[in-house]
């Protein structure tokens, strides 16, 4: 029951912003309250200023702690809600989960469009959110315990993100290992946000999206939350996050299909045997059409795996938790390739388990 | 002794002979000057302009000690000009009451250069006055120049110091003296790094050259402020005089200046000896400390040299040992010094690599601890909440002991979930009301505004068109106004010839005989109409007769075959007949005609 609940409690806010015959944008209805900050921000990605026909697609994104989602719809004659053109509705929420808050979103835009009424938007919301379902006359029934957050991780593009990189691919496996600050570029907003979902699957043994940034812009409120970190994911589809050096380890320019790394992170990005062999083996499994998308990403973890089972067995000393710990000392002693002990060094710092 | 028998106002006459007795005594007076005139010139009628000008110049010189004035006059005109002006301007000054200028010098009149001369000469001091001394030695000449130069600045007026550019004052004659203290500055001097010269050789090393050569700055860039400049240059001779007296008392080589005692100089420079290299030891220990390294400090001023305490003379046996060995002892101090200084260089090495190591652990660590933090600080917000959370449901849970159950708690919480919900819902939609009221107002009034700009820019259009019509239409107008104006002008001028009348009878006229013409024409064409008609009817008629004929001829034929030879034959024989008839008045016509 109190998981439940904790479940449903994820929504945090949900708001309407209006573009209408004169040409206004307006915000029309916000519950239960935003900040000014992330008002502005809603703003800046709806896109209803500017282009009139452009009409975006379902994005999301992330702010502070918040994950956003904006849906976009178009008005007709035949809605009730007079002298609009467009409107968007933007869902606040705690946890990343891209569809189960689009078929939400779907479904409070298309009430509202019917209705012209946001109450009803509004029964539907605290409906989900005191229950965690709300039922409509066209499309039934919507469940939240139907969008299981561990689905989320199968909807991916491994492969093809292996296909597209060929053996660079083991640059962003050992990014992501080594928790580098990653940049993700591409000129259009759909296409990024797809392939960033692919990120956190390469490293299924973390099953956390707390680095994922889909959408980040070039706005001083937007990068202030990836500057208090150390490691994350961002993307971004300004092409001027390029020269912004200071912002990234790792640069993924995925029109271009080029990986550039910042000359501060050159040094733990050596390559060794070890991920040669990784990255051999991840073109074997893209290269495989029989196996599927989920397997590839089972596959990648086990060798994940191997990797940290190898680093735990140079980890002699334990904490007073019980936690194994790598010693400085018992990796020299290993007398190891400079390179690799490198490498094994910057992953037990990840990995938590160095002890200095 | 130039006689005084000119005095004061001078009545000068007209005679000649005086006149030739004044100009002897001028002449006189002006070769005792010092003017250079030839024997021949006897009166001042054979006195050229140079000549002129020297006496004055001469004159003036003896009266005013210090004038730049010069004796011959230059070839450029503005510059004699000049200087007739000037030498104008102090005879003027002296005193003299006539009128001068320099046209009196330059394009000179007899009677006036005798009263100037004469004027002049009056002004001459006494010879018992004058004190003429010749200057004899430096010290004499020295003071000479002094009292000239003193003369000269309490002669100018005083100016204050913001007129003056350090001091500098500049006077009439291009000279330019310094005053006032405004301009000093403190005596600070700083190293300077200059090749070494010294009369002793000393051995330079080819890096050293090298290094003078291409890497010392200048010593104008040495220096922090160009007031630095000349106490630096001062500081630096100063040291390398007393090192230099240090080699050289080493060599007993030539002494320096004779102005100090030998004896006294060696005993002081043996008890300070080390004071200009003190500073360069101290220097290098302080760089083989852990200590700061304390900048070189400028070895002291050599008081030695103005000191004049007297000491005890040591023996001069004494003094060439010891300076030896001081000389040994320094090199392996500085030896000893390099070698600290290495030592101390690997160690610091050593340390920095340490210190670099330590500094990437502690990134590190940093690092860590901001994620362990981070990641404490998530169950804790969590299990805040949760806590919250648990308060609110103990709240509304039955209190124990009560007759409540489990099930019935959950049914109250729904039932109050809902309650809550359907307020919510309702304050939503009162507020809805107000919302959307004030929105579809905002909207309508936005649209009303935008069709009333809209509606301005099309009157704006409006005006605008008929704002260029109205141009348009004026511009034609004028170009009429102008074209009638045109043509009145050409009316006026043709009207006086013939009048309107001649010419609207000659149109009537013509116009008449055109419908005339018209009337003729139209007549001519009816008959020809009427006749052509005519034609056309007698041709189908005759048409008509001639087949009617031919069928008579055809019928006849056939019936009458036989009667048609006689016939045939009296018609031929009428037809003769009447051919001879038709001849015949055919004669007779033209016979009458």
């Amino acid at each position: 029951m109190k998981v439940a609940m904790a479940d449903n409690v994820t929504l945090l806010s949900f708001c309407i912003i209006e573009r209408d015959s004169n040409g206004d944008v307006l915000w029309t209805w916000i519950y239960p309250s935003i900040t000014t900050e992330q008002r502005s921000l809603v703003t800046r990605k709806c896109g209803l200023e500017g282009d009139q026909n452009r009409l975006q697609p379902f994005l999301y994104g992330r702010f502070r702690s918040a994950w956003y989602y904006i849906n976009s719809t178009e008005v007709f004659e035949s809605d009730s809600l007079p002298r609009v053109k467009q409107f968007a509705l933007s869902l606040w929420a705690k946890d990343f989960n891209p569809e189960k808050y689009e078929t939400l979103c779907r479904i409070l835009s298309k009430t509202y469009c019917k209705t012209g009424n946001p109450i009803a938007m509004l029964q539907l919301y605290l409906s989900v959110l005191t229950r965690g379902s709300c039922m409509t006359k066209e499309n039934g029934t919507f469940f939240v315990k139907e969008f299981d957050q561990q689905k989320n991780l199968v909807n991916t593009n491994v492969k093809e993100l292996i296909k597209t990189f060929g053996l660079e691919t083991i640059l962003i496996y050992t990014a992501l290992l080594l928790k580098k600050r990653i940049i993700v570029y591409h000129h259009s907003i759909e296409v990024l946000l797809k392939s960033l979902r692919t990120f956190p699957a390469l490293m299924w043994h973390r099953k956390t999206w707390d680095m994922l940034f889909p959408w980040v812009d070039i706005h001083p409120d937007e990068l202030m939350d990836l500057r208090g970190r150390q490691y994350y994911v961002g993307g971004c589809r300004d092409a001027s996050i390029c020269s912004r050096k200071d912002l990234y380890d790792i640069l993924i320019n995925l029109p271009a299909k080029e990986i550039n790394i910042a000359p501060r992170a050159k040094e733990s990005m050596i390559m060794t045997k070890t991920h040669k062999e990784i990255a051999l083996f991840m073109m074997q499994l893209a290269e495989n059409t029989t196996i599927s998308e989920q397997q590839v990403v089972h596959e990648i973890a086990k060798k994940t795996g191997d990797l940290l089972a190898h680093l735990r067995s140079l980890a002699t000393v334990n904490t007073s938790d019980g936690k194994p710990m790598v010693c400085i000392e018992t990796l020299r002693e290993r007398a190891l390739p400079p390179a690799l002990e490198n490498f094994l060094f910057n992953l037990a710092i990840a990995e938590n388990m160095m002890m200095l | 002794m130039i006689p005084r028998t000119i005095c004061g106002n001078v009545d000068v006459q007209q005679n000649s002979s005086d006149m030739e007795e004044v100009d002897k005594i001028i002449i006189h007076s002006l070769r005792q000057v010092g003017c250079d005139i030839e024997d021949e010139i006897e009166s001042l009628q054979q006195f050229t302009t140079e000549l002129v000008v020297e006496a004055t110049v001469r004159c003036l010189r003896v009266i005013q000690p210090g004038l730049t004035l010069p004796v011959s006059l230059p070839s450029s005109m503005s510059a004699r000009f000049r200087i007739g002006a000037e030498i104008a301007q102090v005879c003027s000054d002296l005193g003299y009451g006539g009128d001068v200028g320099y046209q009196t010098f330059l394009y000179s009149s007899v009677t006036d250069i005798r009263k100037v001369l004469i004027f002049l000469i009056e002004k001459l001091p006494k010879e018992s006055e004058k004190v003429v001394e010749v200057p004899s030695g430096k010290a004499a000449l020295l003071q000479q120049s002094l009292s000239d130069l003193l003369r000269k600045q309490f002669n100018t007026p005083w100016i204050p110091n913001y007129c003056k550019n350090k001091g500098i004052r500049w006077f009439k004659d291009g000279s330019w003296s310094r005053e006032g203290y405004l301009h000093c500055h403190q005596f600070y001097s700083c190293p300077l790094v200059v090749p070494p010269v010294t009369t002793k050789k000393l051995e330079i090393t080819e890096k050293s050259k090298d290094y003078y050569k291409m890497h010392t700055p200048y010593i104008t860039e040495q220096i922090k402020n160009s007031n630095e400049l000349v106490p630096s240059l001062i500081q630096l001779n100063a040291n390398s005089l007393t090192l230099e007296q240090l080699h050289s008392e080493k060599d007993s080589s030539v002494l320096m200046k004779p102005w100090l005692p030998s004896l006294e100089k060696t005993s002081k420079l043996m008890s300070s000896k080390d004071e200009p290299l003190e500073p360069y030891a101290r220097s290098l220990v302080g760089l083989s400390g852990k200590k700061p390294i304390p900048r070189p400090r400028p070895p002291p001023k050599p008081k030695h040299l103005t000191e004049e305490t007297p000491s005890p003379p040591k023996s001069t046996e004494e003094v060439p040992a010891d300076k030896e060995k001081t000389h040994d002892e320094e090199e392996k101090d500085s030896e000893k010094s390099i070698e600290n200084l290495k030592q101390k260089m690997e160690d610091m090495k050593i340390s920095f690599e340490d210190l670099r190591n330590e500094v990437k652990t502690l990134k590190v660590k940093a690092s860590q601890a901001m994620e362990e933090l981070r990641e404490e600080e998530k169950p804790c917000q969590e299990v805040e909440e949760r806590l919250a959370l648990w308060r609110r449901t103990q709240e509304i849970l039955p209190r124990p002991g009560s007759d409540g159950l489990a099930g019935e708690g959950v049914e109250r919480l729904k039932s109050m979930a809902d309650g809550s919900a359907r307020r919510l819902l309702s304050l939503a939609s009162a507020w809805d009301e107000h919302r959307t009221a004030l929105l579809s107002e905002y909207r309508h009034l936005r649209e009303h505004d935008t069709n009333r700009t809209s509606e301005a820019q099309r009157q704006a259009e409006l005006l605008r068109s008929l704002r260029e019509k109205t141009r348009e239409v004026m511009e034609e107008v004028r170009e009429k106004e102008q074209i009638r104006k045109q043509l009145t002008t050409e009316r006026e001028k043709v009207n006086k010839d013939v009048g309107r009348s001649a010419y609207t009878r000659r149109i009537m006229e013509i116009i008449g005989n055109i419908r005339k013409q018209n009337e003729d024409i139209d007549k001519v064409l009816k008959d020809t109409k009427e006749v052509q008609k005519e034609i056309n009817q007698l041709t189908g008629r005759l048409d008509r007769s001639f087949t009617v004929a031919d069928e008579l001829i055809f019928r006849i034929q056939t019936e009458e075959a036989k009667s048609v030879a006689s016939n045939l034959e009296r018609i031929t024989a009428d037809l003769r007949q009447m051919r001879q008839e038709s001849a015949a008045l055919a004669a007779r016509l033209e016979r009458k005609s």
